[in-house]
């Protein structure tokens, strides 16, 4: 038995619309300033005040969402009673939302009630729905049932990744309107988010046939759509699709599970303070070397890369699978280069002498990452070391 | 060794303290686990057994009495059959849990920071002679 769960998904122009037709009077919306100074917030209450629909507004969302951040928001959310949550922003957003959601329904609930064993969240829904309108292409937070959310711990701050199949929004809208006006760094960034979650979904213990299919398709749009948005931020086509790819890749790392760039990417960003997108694109093409190289001819991996290649008509159906997934690193980095990715640690402003300080607390992060479990390959307290300077100086896994 | 009986509950043990993958990955961990076997095809008792975990090291099994009482943080219950899966890596312990076909008690947000560990044990495991009942 597996299972795919997934919310229902509204898109293309004009997809907010569909707002008119979800029950519900009282809107209780979770965003951030960033969404309400770039007008974002006054495009989603017009559509309210439109269809007849009131609102009180939380806007105190911050990047990398604190617990504490949650609990306040989930006052107010208490206090309002809404039939409707509506997350309005990025990943931080809808995550601080689930959270919200799952306080709202449950008030004696704490963040650490939040897991993949407690079975009441599967009733989640009674008191409000939740909506997701993801205003940045990228995380795929909207689609899945988990909510990264941040907690100090002697000192360190670390991810917390919260996760129960009665987290999935019950709808997500995905409206180009909200992504076009992305900046072409955060563009790049939330794209390679997609990218990592969409190739990493592809091998990871858990993959499926539905993830598959979503994943492939994802990374085909990506590798299309991703150089065009990143030169032209208004070309709405490349918007639309980018922003429905983040989506599919979110269900399909959701339903098959993401592996070691994000175990690597999270820590590394729990760390230094750097963006999710940058850290798990930047260790993408480590992970996936990694796996290549794995000495375990049960490693799925290369077979796996290799028809990705085929399928997406990077290399000859007849070729060997070695040299058919050597492409899909070579295409990777092709990437990079076309939208002026960073593709070694050393050139995000990390010093050697900060990582290596830092490197005993960054694996010991890694081992407590479950997405560590869902590789293909296992990496030793030396490997994950060696993965983190090879990354660092952007040299090839050889090992 | 034949499943269950206390020279393949100590044999284990060693598997797990001889396994340096664990030991790196559990090297925080502290907190100990009752097993409970439940009656299955052609187990047609309870078996419980206490696994001692400490900082990256199993520190004992051993069976537990019909009716002892035992300290542990974890609790991990399923049918002989599930278990049997789990030795043979044909279901993982994670996943096992999520579709019901084990059931856990304890803290669940220490343990799904101890997901690459808990795999490790069952990994540990390849590396003891089982016979099957």
């Amino acid at each position: 038995m597996w299972y795919f769960y997934s919310p229902n998904i509204i898109y293309g122009e004009d997809a907010i619309d569909f707002l008119e037709t979800i029950k519900g009077t009282k809107c209780f919306i979770i965003t951030d300033k960033i969404i309400e100074d770039l007008g974002y917030l006054k495009i989603l209450t017009d559509k309210l005040d439109k269809f007849g629909k009131n609102y009180e507004v939380f806007n105190g969302v911050e990047p990398d969402p604190k617990e504490e951040i949650v609990l306040t928001a989930k006052e107010q959310c208490l206090s309002y009673k809404p039939d409707l949550i509506i997350a309005l922003g990025g990943g931080s957003v809808i995550d601080t939302s689930k959270g919200v959601w799952v306080m709202y329904e449950y008030p004696d609930y704490g963040i650490d009630d939040i897991h993949i064993f407690n079975n009441d969240l599967y009733e989640l829904g009674k008191k409000a729905k939740l909506i997701a309108m993801p205003t940045t292409s990228g995380t795929g937070a909207d689609a899945t049932y988990a909510a990264v959310i941040s907690r100090e711990n002697d000192g360190v701050w670390q991810k917390l990744i919260q996760a129960h199949k009665g987290l999935v929004p019950t709808y997500s809208i995905l409206d180009p309107v909200f992504p076009k006006g992305m900046p072409s760094s955060l563009t790049v960034d939330t794209g390679m988010d997609v990218l990592a979650h969409s190739m990493e979904a592809l091998v990871a213990n858990g993959r499926n046939e539905f993830s598959n299919a979503l994943a492939t398709k994802a990374i085909e749009l990506v590798f299309r759509y991703l150089p065009i948005a990143y030169k032209n931020g208004s070309d709405i086509e490349a918007r639309d699709n980018l922003h429905q790819a983040a989506t599919m890749a979110g269900l399909a790392f959701s339903n098959g599970n993401v592996h070691l760039g994000h175990t690597m990417g999270h820590c590394l960003g729990a760390v230094f303070q750097t963006p999710h997108g940058k850290c798990v694109g930047l260790m993408l093409r480590y992970v996936t070397q990694y796996c290549l190289n794995n000495p375990n001819e049960d490693d799925p991996s290369t077979k796996i890369y290799s028809t990705l290649a085929k399928q997406l008509g990077w290399t000859k159906w007849d070729d060997s699978d070695q040299k058919a997934a050597e492409i899909v690193l070579d295409k990777l980095r092709e990437l990079y280069k076309k939208v002026g990715f960073p593709e070694k640690i050393q050139d995000i402003e990390i010093s050697k002498e900060d990582l290596e300080n830092n490197l005993e607390s960054l694996v010991n992060l890694c081992f407590q990452d479950a997405s560590g479990s869902m590789s293909p390959r296992l990496p030793s307290k030396a490997d994950f070391e060696n993965l983190y300077r090879y990354a660092y100086e952007g040299k090839n896994i050889d090992f | 060794m034949k499943i269950l009986t206390n020279e393949w509950l100590d044999a284990f043990g060693q598997a797990i303290n001889d396994n340096p993958a664990y030991k790196e990955s559990a090297s925080w961990w502290e907190g100990d686990m009752i097993c409970v076997i439940e009656p299955d095809g052609p187990l047609d008792h309870e078996v419980r057994f206490l696994l001692g975990l400490f900082h990256g090291d199993c520190t004992g099994v051993r069976l537990l009495e019909e009716g002892e009482e035992a300290e542990a943080e974890f609790t991990l219950s399923g049918p002989y059959g599930n278990w049997v899966k789990i030795a043979k890596k044909e279901l993982d312990t994670i996943q096992g849990v999520m579709s019901g076909k084990l059931r856990l008690v304890g803290n669940m947000a220490k343990l799904m920071r101890a997901t690459r560990a808990a795999q490790e044990i069952v990994n540990s495991l390849q590396n003891v002679e089982t016979e099957f009942l």
